[in-house]
């Protein structure tokens, strides 16, 4: 057994806030799975263009509902993004949404082992 | 009970959503504060579990306005946020949440805050029923104590509390009123003769005959024994011993025997004013005390009369035509 400190998703975690639902769970996850490119891109126009409140709103808003999904290590990234300023923001931008990409890629990968579907 | 979910994410949303169904709730979802504040007039929602964090109108905005929605009654929030420092939970409470729950939230905690705001919900909804079934009764109890329930008219409790008013639109707005003040002739030798469960019959057909010829603005008192007033606005001096005159015929006409009264049957005296002029400056009791002068007048030219008293100190006191004379009789002397 994988250690679960190396799981894209805490997945106790989450059933337990979906109730122990795990179909509904899914759907939730993949539905975030879907959204979360667009708000990959809405973070790097934000750094682009300077601004640092939108960069909040939705970095905010992302690590909610990453952290009501057990997706921690991606709730742990955005946070780091969120502590930011927009400098520094900027400056690493790049490295930091690869990293975002690369948790979503590890969150889907989860999905398609549990479900035994490819995502 | 019907929860109104504030949140701009979809994810926490949808999750949110299905949680506070499964617990048997009706939900009705906003996507940011404003649509909430708007949904929440609209549904009539007391519960609400908002995000701190929305665009535009934010969770503790939100708080702050519900707060100010008076005809709402009390509307218990929780607010849902991964602000939870102390310096957060404090802001959010002040601003008016009742609650507050951190994200990632626990279903378990969520479960029990949403139970605790339906027990303070509903304790709320008990006092607010008591509240108003007391507010009623003390109308009701209020009404009582103003009736004299012999007559079913108003009671000089009731008379003072409605002339002070009334003084008071004259005083303020110019809108005069005419005071009647009425008492049966020779009622003390009716009792005498016919006794006091006839007298009280007597007392309750005069009021029944006064009241079939008033407008639906005019308001009838006993002011005590066998005395009436009567309160009629808008009126100048004609206007208010014609109408003093139709009281004193409606209750000639009802015919009650008295063998003991000039004409075979009861009869009242009428004295009667308006306001004017200095009366803007002067009490309702000046105004009460010209009638009383007015019935004196009228008993004084031998009853089963109305006379009239303007206010001398001002303007307007012009005497109407006098209604003895109207009715072929003898006008009396100007006091």
């Amino acid at each position: 057994m994988r250690d679960a400190r190396l799981q894209p998703i805490d997945l106790a975690g989450a059933m337990d806030r979906f109730d122990g639902d795990l179909p509904f769970f899914l759907e939730v996850l993949r539905e975030f799975l879907v959204l979360s490119p667009a708000r990959f891109r809405s973070i790097e126009e934000a750094v682009e263009r300077g601004d640092g409140a939108q960069l909040r709103t939705i970095t905010h808003n992302l690590r909610g509902s990453a952290g009501n999904l057990g997706a921690d290590a991606l709730s742990a990234r955005v946070l780091a993004i969120e502590n930011m300023d927009l400098g520094a923001a900027n400056r690493e931008a790049g490295r930091h949404l690869e990293q975002l990409r690369f948790e979503l890629a590890r969150i889907e990968a989860f999905v398609g082992e549990i479900t035994g579907e490819a995502i | 009970m019907k929860i109104l979910i504030a949140e701009d994410d979809a994810t926490t949303r949808k999750l949110l959503r299905k949680t506070v169904e499964k617990w048997g709730h009706e939900v009705v979802e906003a996507q940011d504060g404003a649509e909430a504040l708007a949904m929440l007039v609209q549904s009539g929602a007391k519960f609400m579990i908002v995000d701190w964090n929305m665009p535009g109108v934010d969770g503790i905005e939100l708080c702050r306005r519900v707060r100010c929605l008076d005809e709402m009654g009390y509307v218990y929030i929780v607010l849902v946020t991964i602000n939870d420092s102390k310096e957060d939970v404090i802001l959010a409470l002040e601003s008016g949440a009742d609650d507050h729950v951190s994200k990632p939230f626990d279903r378990k905690e969520l479960r029990a805050r949403v139970r605790a705001g339906e027990r303070i919900l509903e304790l709320e909804r008990a006092l607010r029923a008591e509240n108003d079934g007391l507010k009623s009764k003390n109308e009701q109890l209020e009404e009582l104590v103003s009736i004299d329930p012999l007559m079913d008219i108003g009671n000089r409790r009731g008379l003072f509390k409605a002339i002070e008013k009334a003084h008071h639109r004259y005083s303020r707005y110019g809108e005069e009123y005419g005071v009647v003040m009425c008492d049966i002739d020779h009622f003390k030798t009716y009792n005498d003769s016919y006794g006091h469960l006839a007298g009280d019959r007597a007392l309750r057909a005069v009021a029944d005959a006064m009241k079939g010829i008033l407008r639906v603005s005019d308001e009838i008192f006993r002011f005590g024994g066998e005395e009436l007033v009567l309160l009629t606005p808008k009126q100048e001096p004609k206007g208010v011993t014609f109408f003093a005159e139709r009281l004193r015929n409606a209750v000639e006409q009802v015919g009650i025997a008295h063998e003991k009264s000039a004409r075979g049957v009861l009869t009242v005296s009428c004295g009667a004013t308006v306001t004017s002029g200095t009366d803007v400056s002067s009490k309702w009791e000046d105004v009460l005390q010209r009638a009383d002068r007015a019935l004196y007048l009228a008993k004084a030219s031998g009853r089963n009369a109305v006379r009239y008293r303007g206010n001398e100190a001002g303007a307007g006191g012009v005497p109407p035509t006098d209604p003895a004379a109207a009715r072929g009789k003898a006008p009396a002397a100007s006091m």
